[in-house]
């Protein structure tokens, strides 16, 4: 599983990292992305929607934790 | 289409009452093309309060407290009101100064810049391109790693200061207005009564905040991701403008005799290539700043506090622009401005793995 640990920054930060993260995946190994910014929450479900990811979200204490799965 | 428009509406919406509150305190009383700009309004602040002395821009602004109280109300009341910090603040104060003067070199924030281009003023489609140059630089560097580092959680109090010290200067200002410096003509003189003011802050306040309307962040993200959902305010702010000036008489299109600007087109494109760059540094356009201080965010608030300080120093030392054109000493704190943008873009790279 591949983790991506945004927390504490803010857009367009957790978003650019998900975007370079993704784009390694080659073998479509589930993503985790932890961020506390909630701009950043939507606009990263989007993105990885729109790359054809399935995108759970999960409260973790005060941050988020978005899990992406690809079938 | 269809599909496009559900999902979207909100966005236009937004652009939509922007736009309409603007015309309507420019109806009011606002100076033309001014129904909201945050760099002008923070210069107003600063020498209301004494902090410069041009006799022409003095005025304590409620739509500023408007837009930080509207901000707060909202965020606490949907839940996302959030004290957070710590982000490289003083960089950001630093920043906040070069955004305020690059502002005043062009004679408006981006929020104005969209409104005079609206009005029909070319000189800010100029601006508008240095605006996008300034915007792709900073996303450049954001693409090799630049980062201010991550903020943390912060007691309720620190996130509170903001508002409650913008609700504080408000009643001060009303119980004894005395206390503060009034323009008697210029841009300073020109304004919309105070309730009128606050209400439009209020609501642009609650707009921005809800749909984080920012106009840095849509050319942004547009350039780096593809994402246009935050163009669309952008778009809907000038045609609502172009029409309501239109109705209003009041549409001036060409490049002379533009309110409140010059024709410098060099220093317009620089001005808010300055803007551009510096509020990419910084995660969004003034506008937006003043909304995050209002939900929290101290680093915001920090930044805030640059720009009045920038504002009162660009008056201070006739770094701002004026209908007459652009300042030397404007032109030296423009290229001053430049540089310590890209000190800050190289000294603040992480390693991208």
């Amino acid at each position: 599983m591949m983790k991506i640990d945004a927390r504490g920054l803010s857009c367009p930060e957790p978003l650019l990292m998900l975007k370079n993260g993704l784009k390694k995946n080659k073998e479509n190994e589930e993503v985790e992305l932890v961020l506390s910014c909630q701009n950043a929450l939507e606009n990263c479900t989007r993105y990885a929607e729109g790359q054809g990811y399935k995108v759970t979200l999960e409260k973790d204490g005060e941050d988020y934790k978005l899990l992406m799965k690809k079938d | 289409m269809k599909n496009f428009i559900v999902k979207n509406y909100k966005y236009f919406l937004a652009g939509i009452i922007i736009g309409l509150v603007a015309l309507a305190l420019t109806l009011m009383g606002n100076p033309q093309n001014m129904g909201f700009c945050i760099a002008c309004f923070l210069r107003d602040i600063a020498g209301s309060t004494g902090m410069h002395s041009a006799a022409i821009v003095q005025y304590f602004r409620p739509e500023i407290v408007g837009i930080v109280l509207g901000a707060f109300v909202i965020s606490v009341i949907r839940k996302d009101f959030k004290p957070t910090g710590g982000s490289a603040p003083v960089t950001r104060f630093v920043l906040g100064v070069a955004v305020m003067v690059g502002a005043l070199i062009f004679l408006g924030c981006p929020l104005r810049m969209v409104l005079r281009i609206g009005g029909g003023d070319m000189n800010a489609v100029i601006g508008l391109l240095g605006f996008i140059a300034g915007i792709g630089v900073g996303a450049i560097f954001l693409n090799k790693g630049f980062t201010l580092k991550r903020s943390y959680d912060l007691p309720l109090l620190e996130g509170a200061i903001a508002p409650a010290s913008s609700a504080f200067l408000f009643i001060l200002f009303l119980a004894a207005p005395f206390l503060f410096v009034f323009s008697e003509s210029g841009p300073g003189s020109m304004h919309a009564p105070i309730w009128a003011a606050l209400i439009g802050g209020l609501i642009v306040g609650i707009v921005g905040q809800r749909l984080r309307v920012c106009f840095v962040g849509g050319i942004r993200d547009s350039i780096m991701f593809r994402q246009f959902q935050m163009i669309y305010p952008f778009i809907m702010v000038i045609v609502t403008m172009i029409i309501g000036n239109l109705i209003n008489g009041t549409f001036n299109f060409g490049f002379e005799n533009q309110p409140v600007a010059h024709t410098d087109w060099l220093w317009n494109f620089l001005g808010l290539f300055i803007v551009g760059w510096g509020s990419t540094f910084l995660g969004g356009c003034p506008f937006r700043q003043l909304v995050l201080a209002g939900s929290g965010n101290s680093d915001s608030t920090i930044t805030v506090i640059g720009m009045i300080v920038g504002a009162a120093m660009a008056h201070n030392f006739g770094l701002a622009s004026s209908a007459a054109g652009v300042t030397t000493n404007g032109m030296i704190a423009g290229g001053i401005c430049i540089a310590v943008i890209l000190i800050i873009g190289l000294l603040n790279r992480k390693k991208v793995a």
